[in-house]
Formats: C-alpha cells, structure tokens, sequence
C-alpha cells in the first residue's frame, strides 16, 4: 500500500460498531486499489479516547473515528457541536446538517488550527438511555444521578435537576450496580443489551430522549494534504457513506434486542410521550445559549445549528 | 506499635535517606500534603452523605477525589525516587561488591536521566497544549463536564514540573554517586 | 536517524523483552526501567514526537477514578497497623484458631476472600494483606515463605471474585453481560481459594515448625487472654459497614474504601489510640506505598501504548493463525501459552489491551462460549500477578514487606501457588462447566 493509517476507535474490539467502523476501512482499500489500508484501533489502545485529538495532531495516530463531544474540554464548541442536546431527532437529520447545511465546512474551520481534518461524520445512532429507576418524564429527572460523557449533555442534564457526572465507560456497570450513579447516558440500546447494563438497571429508556452524538471521521491535516485527489475523494465519500451505514446498522440491531427485552419480564422499556420529549428539549435550548456564550466558536457554532433547524422548520 | 518497626518514627527514616536538599524538600513537601489522602476519605463519605441522607448528591467529589488522587501519585513518585524506595530486582545487584553497585547506580542514574529528559520533552509538548489553543491564546484545558474544572490543563502542568524537578533529582544523584565512585 | 523500525515487529519483541530484562537484571527500578523501554522505542521506531505516547498515559493513567481505591485501601491498612487494631485483630484470631494448626493463614486467606468480594483493585489488597497479616503471622513464628505465598497469592484474589475489574474490561471488549462473567467466576474462585487453603493444611501437617500453634509458645500461659471484644468488635465492623455499603448499593468500591478509612478512624478514636501522628504516619506510608505502586503502573501502561502502535496486536494475531492453523484445542492451548508468556513481562491491562481483540473474535468464531473464556482469561491473570519477572503483586507486597523480605524470596514463595493457579487453569479448561454450571 501507499499509504498506510493508523485510525483509533472509541469503541473496544467486540462492539458492532468497531465491526462497522472496519467494514469502512477494509471499503476505502478495495475502492483504492489496494493504495490506502487502514487499521482500526480499539479505544484505548494508544492514548485514552480523550486525548486522540492531540495525538493525531502530533503525528502519533493518522486519524480516529470518535466522538467530537470527547473535545469539549479543548474547546467548548466541540461540546455543543458534538452532541446538540434536543436539535436532532433522528440521525438523518444530523447528517443532513452535515453535508448540506454547513457542518462540514464548520468542522473543518474548528479543526483547522489543530492540524486536524474532518473527513466525515454523522451520528451513532438514536441512544438509548439506561436507568435503574422507571423514567417516564422530566420530572422523574430531579435528584437523578447519572453518568453523562463530557459536553453539552452533562449541563442540560444538571439544567433538568439531575446530577451529572463523569464516569469512563468500565465504571459505568459497577456503577449502576453498586447504586453510584441511578442511570446513564452509555451507548445504542443494542450494544447496551449485550452488556448487560439492562440486567442491573431494567429501566430503560427507549428511543432516547437525551443524546444524539456526532460521530467524526478525522485524520492528520498534512497527511491529508499530501494525498492525491481521488484518494482524498474516495476517503470523502466513503465516510459519508460510513455516517448512514453504521446509524442503519445500529437502528436494525436496536430492534432486534428491544424485542428480546420486551420478552424478559424483569425489563420494562420506558417510552416518552411527544410532551415529555418536548419538555425537555426546551431546557436543552436555553442550555445552547449559555454554552455558545463560553467561546467565540461556540457561538459560531450555535449561529449555523441554529440557521439550519430556522431554514428547516426544525426549531 | 512495636515488633513490626523500628522504634523511630518513619518519617524520620524517610528524611534521612533524602540525600540532598532538594529530595529533603520533596520528603518535607510530600509529608505535609499527604494529609491530602485524608481529605479525599472525608470528601468521599461526605459524597455518599449528601447522596443517602439529603438525596443531593455534589457534581465535584468525584473529579475532585480523582484530581487530587492524581496530582498524588505523581508526588508520591518523586517522594519514592527521593528516599531510594522504587521496587528493584536485586539478583544481581545486592550480590557484587559496593563499588560495583555504586557504579550500577551510575548506570541507572544515565538510564533514568535519560527517562526524565525524554519525558520532560514530551509533557512539555502536553502541558503547551492544555494551556494555550492552538492560535496562542491562553486558555486552560477542562474536564468537559458540567461542573467543568480546568484539572485537565492543572495535572498536565504538574506532570511537567514534576519532570523538570525529576531531572534535576537524577543529576544530583549521578554527582553524588561519581564522587562516592572517586573516593572508593 | 536509525530507523529501528526496520528490524520489524518480530525481531522488535524480542530487542523490547532483552532490554527490559537486561535493564531489570542490572537492579534498575522497575518503574523507571519500563517507562525507559517505552521511550527507547517511540523515539527509534517513529520519531521525537511518539514520546508524547508516554507522557499521554501517564497522564490519563493517574487520572483515572478507579485507581482511587488503592489509596484508600492502603490508608486504611496504615491506621489499622499504626493503632493497636491489627495486632489485637490477629492476636484474637491466633487464639480462635489456636486448635488447627495454619490457622491464622486460613483466616488471612478467609479475610482475603472477603476483600476481594470487596474491591477489584488488586494493589490494594495486596498492600493490604502485606502491612496487616504478613508481619502477624512472621511474629507468630509461621513459616516465612508459606506466609508471603498466601500473603500475596490472598492479595491477588481481588479481580476473580465480583467486583472484578479484569472481568468488566473482558466483558466490554467481547460485548457479554458482565453479570454472567461475575457468575461464572464465582466458582473458579473459590476453588482457587480452596486449593490455597488445602495447601497450607497439607504443608502445616506435615511439617508442624511451618505453622506454631499458640501452645507451642512456652509463655503462652503468661501472656493474658486478649479482650476479643475490644480486639474484633471495632475492625468487625468496619469491615461491616464496608461490605454492606458495596452489597447495598451505597457506594462504589472507591466510596466504601474511604467509608472504611472512615469506620476504621472511628474506630480508634473509641480506642482512644486516635492523634494526629498517627494519621499523619499512615497518609505518609499511604503517599509512599502509592508512589511506587502506581509508577510501576505507569510504565507498564506506557509500554502497551508503544507496542500497539508498533503493531502488536496484528503481530500477535499472525502469531496465533500461523501456530495453531485453526484447530480448536490446539488454539486455545496456545493462546494460554501467550497469555502465561505475556503475563511475565506486562501488567494485565497490556495483556488484556493486546491480546483480547484479537482472541475473543477467534475463541466465539471456534463455538467456544465466551463468558467461559472470560473466566478462563481472568485466571491466566492471576498467574500473571505473581510470575517472575514482573509480577505486579509481588512488587505491592515487597513496597510494604519487612526490609529484609527481598523481592527473590517472594518470588520463590510464590511458585507453589503459581502451581496451584495452574491447577485451577487446567480445571477450568477440562471442565468448561465449572464456568457455566449456572445456565
Ligand atoms: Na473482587
Ligand atoms: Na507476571
């Protein structure tokens, strides 16, 4: 091969979607001719899932497919980019964002001083929420303590009375069951399932009200520059053919372990009505304001999410 | 108590194998803020109080518990290097003459400065990073969170000081192991 | 600038295991030998900027909220040694089990199962075990290396028994219910604790100088009958309200251990043994014990980090394909000979970031169930605390052991437990059942 990359995931080895993310990569080589080949990383296995960003900007990873959220710290708009708490509801139309209505080009603005470039993106998938006690509106929220990934999320949660705090994904099992945190923002209702996190919290919340994350294909800015144009477009269209692939993928895989929960009496599926849903997307919005007013690219980012949903009629 | 230690205190110990001024600061340092390790046990039943007894649980025992936890171990590693205490394999090492080993210990000195200055070189590049954006402003690294500390930018600075004053460490190591060298 | 890189992967292991044992063997600190090998090949094999692999780590590694627990166990260990509590406590005990003869290395072993029903952080328990019941049973007049072996094989017992951290990675990385791993670990851990147990009654019956009773002490009768309610009551019920606070749902295991440091300060206030020295001596051996466990960690963590980008985890792929040419026992046996031989050199977060993508995908592929493997994985690490050369259980006992315990002799002791360890592997693999008799 030409050229040879080294990607680092944000999910372990076992998950579907490290299966989908490889699926991506194993697409890129045969569409290349054999001139590009990329290998997967599972989380953790250079640096820790927060710190892929400074490494890819050293040089240490080519690239990583991960959660823009994680970044939040560097900056906040990548909070509030990567997980627009109450703006999407449903995949799609966080892809439609960011192909045709100004994402991308943003992205790679805030990415840009990092030496970094935004190769693709859309969202995992509809999360599900996992409790341990039965959730049925915003109100049940009030005292909650939850585990919440770093970002956005983490202050609409503490806007709508609960307690949010940060937990890396291994604690999050012990942590239900030992009762440290009531709930917790984790992942698809799938790969949850599979876990087990249903076994110690049988409360579920499904589809999810909460969290819609974007999901990034980014790679070092320079290695980019030097890659030849149709390399450079296999890779474009490729991860934007990734971004639809993994949230079908995950929303086919969702159905099939709703049913086998719905069949086990000890689970009880918690589904919020439109009112509740609405509720607290508002308190997710004024959430939006405050974050923009931390950073200048913050607020760039609150302008165009918000033109978007405006010239949609999404808001 | 008795049988299991000596008679003096053990810190006394640990001052007296610091071999120059800067490891007895570090001893001195390291002793007063490892009361911190108590504070972390109070702050955390205090989180499990206000969860249980007021059903209000704090959005910063934890990070704060893990901050301090960490900025710990980073002094406790320089408090080991300081008293002589990092765990070695010692076949070989305790068998041949003293003089040998002073000149072994001159080996793991280089090695060690070595380590250091790699290491200093790294976490430089880490702490420019959690400190300034990439367009040079100043601008501490957070924890992302809603309660959102700068603990991020805080422990990678700490990292490199530790190393600079590290380095520091095993230079003054080597000089005092060349000269026991000299005179044996 | 050479270019180590150019050696390859294979010839790049093998340069990595010579350096790091050359570097041991010279009786260079462990930490620091690890994190310079780490160095050494970031710096060769890719370039000044790879250096920030380590620095990254080290960073991420003391940041993390689990490793919070060992402090607390060790600050709760220094107050029960520093008060009168721990002698009494076992005092009491060598008079309770003053008829059987080992006695007080069964209760250690019994206390060491309740720890690690307890907590999953094997530094911890190990330091634990190594301040409290080590120098009790050498004052005793036990056998030295019986004492450390059980010290130490005890202190490792954390991650086989719920909560498990290894077993929470496991169950991440292949994707099963942690709680079915927990299940099926249950019983693999008992009859490792049991094998500890049946030993130490063998080599005390054959060999009575190995284990005294209290009636072989001529000035038994001079020494007054401890009070049991002023010995037991209080560490009784800290270890109580410890327990409780897990198996309620109160606390995590990081709370409970500073609910314990709590209980245990209560405690010798109500003794009246409480003052300001003292706590100020424990969080000194607590920032001491800390510094070289946790640089140890560091090193090791940073090691994994190099050597995945180096290609690792591919070269071990290739390995096990090329060895085993897909035969199912045959695989499975090699990969427990990897896993034993990366046990000695990395600490079982290198061997479970390296080894499990590649493994679990094999092992489902080939029918085996993997909740099955998860316990059998857990029970390679157990061997891979206490083998030679890097052991990381030994290095925690020897932070804390008496200074004229040297780190040989706790390895020597330890090798009739590794044989038992590999016993229970051998089990295990024979009769998957041992695993899965609950489903
Ligand atoms: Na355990
Ligand atoms: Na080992």
């Amino acid at each position: 091969a030409d050229y040879s990359f080294k990607f680092q995931s944000s999910d372990p080895s076992g998950v579907k979607n490290f299966e989908i993310k490889q699926q991506w990569a194993e697409r890129v080589e045969r569409m290349s001719g054999g001139r590009v080949e990329i290998e997967i990383l599972p989380v953790g296995s250079v640096v820790s899932h927060t710190e892929t960003l400074d490494a890819i900007e050293m040089g240490i990873l080519d690239g990583h497919i991960s959660v823009t959220g994680y970044f939040s710290g560097k900056d906040p708009a990548f909070g509030l980019i990567g997980n627009t708490v109450g703006a999407w509801s449903s995949p799609d139309q966080l892809i439609d964002y960011i192909y045709y209505g100004g994402g991308y080009e943003l992205m790679n603005e805030l990415y840009e001083p990092y030496g970094v470039k935004f190769v693709g993106g859309g969202a995992t998938g509809l999360e599900a929420f996992v409790s341990k006690k039965p959730l049925d509106g915003v109100d049940d929220l009030k005292g909650l303590k939850l585990r919440a990934p770093e970002g956005l999320v983490q202050s609409v949660f503490a806007a709508a009375g609960a307690s949010p705090v940060n937990l890396p994904g291994s604690e999050v099992f012990t942590g239900l069951s030992k009762g440290v945190i009531d709930a917790a923002d984790y992942t698809v209702f799938s790969t949850n399932h599979s876990a087990g996190m249903h076994e110690v919290a049988p409360h579920p919340v499904y589809p999810g009200f909460h969290s819609l994350p974007l999901l990034e294909v980014v790679m070092n800015l320079e290695e980019w520059n030097e890659l030849p144009e149709d390399i450079q477009a296999i890779l474009t269209v490729s991860a934007r053919d990734f971004a639809n692939d993994i949230s079908t993928q995950l929303a086919m895989a969702d159905v099939d372990a709703v049913k086998e929960a719905q069949a086990n009496p000890d689970i009880t599926i918690h589904n919020w009505s439109d009112a509740e849903r609405k509720e607290f997307r508002a308190i997710a919005r004024t959430q939006w304001e405050a974050y923009a007013e931390q950073s200048p690219n913050a607020q760039k980012v609150y302008d165009s999410v918000t033109a978007f949903l405006e010239s949609q009629g999404l808001l | 108590m008795t049988e299991s230690h000596p008679p003096e205190s053990l810190s006394e110990i640990d001052s007296e194998r610091a071999s120059n001024a800067l490891d007895r600061g570090i001893v001195w340092l390291g002793q007063k803020l490892s009361l911190v390790f108590a504070l972390v046990a109070v702050v955390s039943c205090y989180e499990i109080a206000r969860r249980y007894l007021f059903d209000d649980p704090t959005i910063w025992v934890h990070e704060t518990a893990t901050f301090l936890g960490g900025a710990l171990f980073i002094l406790g590693g320089l408090y080991a290097l300081a008293t002589d205490r990092h765990v070695r394999v010692v076949l070989v090492y305790d068998a041949v003459s003293d003089k040998a080993r002073t000149a072994l210990r001159i080996v793991h000195h280089l090695f060690g400065l070595a380590f250091s200055g790699m290491m200093l070189f790294a976490s430089w590049t880490m702490a420019r990073k959690a400190v300034l954006a990439p367009w040079g402003d100043i601008r501490f690294e957070t924890s992302g969170s809603a309660w959102n500390p700068p603990f991020p930018a805080y422990i990678k600075v700490l990292i490199l000081v530790a190393f600079v004053v590290m380095t520091v460490q095993f230079i003054l190591h080597l000089v005092r192991d060349i000269r026991l060298l000299r005179k044996a | 600038m050479f270019e180590l890189s150019s050696i390859g992967i294979a010839w790049g292991s093998l340069l990595m295991l010579a350096l790091m044992i050359g570097l041991l063997l010279t009786g260079m600190q462990l930490a620091f030998v690890t994190g310079f090998v780490a160095l050494v090949f970031a710096l060769g094999w890719f370039g000044p900027n790879a250096l920030g692999i380590v620095s990254s780590r080290l960073y991420s590694f003391i940041g993390s909220y689990v490793f919070l627990a060992v402090p607390m166990f060790v600050l709760m260990a220094a107050l029960l040694d520093h008060s009168g509590i721990a002698r009494d406590l076992f005092d009491a005990m060598s008079r309770l089990g003053r008829k059987l003869r080992g006695g007080v290395a069964i209760q250690t072993l019994v206390v060491a199962v309740i720890l690690a029903s307890m907590s999953g952080v094997i530094g911890g328990e190990t330091v634990l075990l190594g301040i409290l019941a080590l120098p009790q049973m050498l004052r005793l007049g036990y056998d030295r290396r019986l004492a450390i072996g059980t010290t130490c094989a005890g202190g490792a017992l954390g991650t086989m028994l719920p909560p498990s951290i290894v077993l929470i990675i496991y169950g991440l990385t292949a994707n099963v219910s942690i709680g079915e791993l927990f299940k099926g670990a249950f019983l693999p851990a008992l009859i490792l604790a049991l094998l500890y147990m049946g030993y130490v009654l063998t080599r005390a019956h054959l060999n009575p100088s190995m284990a005294p009773l209290p009636s072989d002490q001529a000035d038994e009768d001079d020494t007054p009958a401890p009070n049991f309610f002023k010995a037991l009551f209080f560490p009784v019920l800290s270890v109580m309200v410890v327990l409780g606070s897990i198996y309620t749902g109160v606390a995590s295991v990081t709370e409970a251990s500073a609910l314990g440091v709590l209980g245990i300060a209560l405690s010798t206030l109500i003794r009246g043994e409480l003052n300001y020295a003292m706590i100020r001596k424990a969080c000194i051996t607590t920032l001491r014990t800390c510094g070289m466990i946790i640089w140890i960690g560091i090193g090791a963590t940073a090691l994994v980090g190099v050597y995945n980008l180096m290609g690792g985890i591919e070269f071990v792929r290739d390995t096990v394909f090329a060895v085993s040419g897909g035969h199912g026992l045959a695989t499975i046996l090699f990969m427990m000979l990897i896993l034993l031989v990366l046990g000695m050199f990395l600490d079982w977060v290198g061997v479970a970031l390296l080894t499990m993508p590649i493994f679990v995908p094999i092992v489902k592929e080939l029918g085996y169930d993997p909740i099955w493997f998860g316990v059998v994985f857990c029970m390679n690490m157990q061997v891979s605390f206490l083998s030679p050369p890097f052991g990381p259980a030994a290095f925690y006992l020897k932070s804390v052991a008496p200074k004229d315990i040297s780190l040989g002799e706790i390895f020597r002791s330890l090798l009739p437990f590794i044989g038992l360890q590999l016993v229970a592997l051998a089990l295990l693999i024979a009769f998957p059942q041992l695993a899965l008799w609950w489903q």
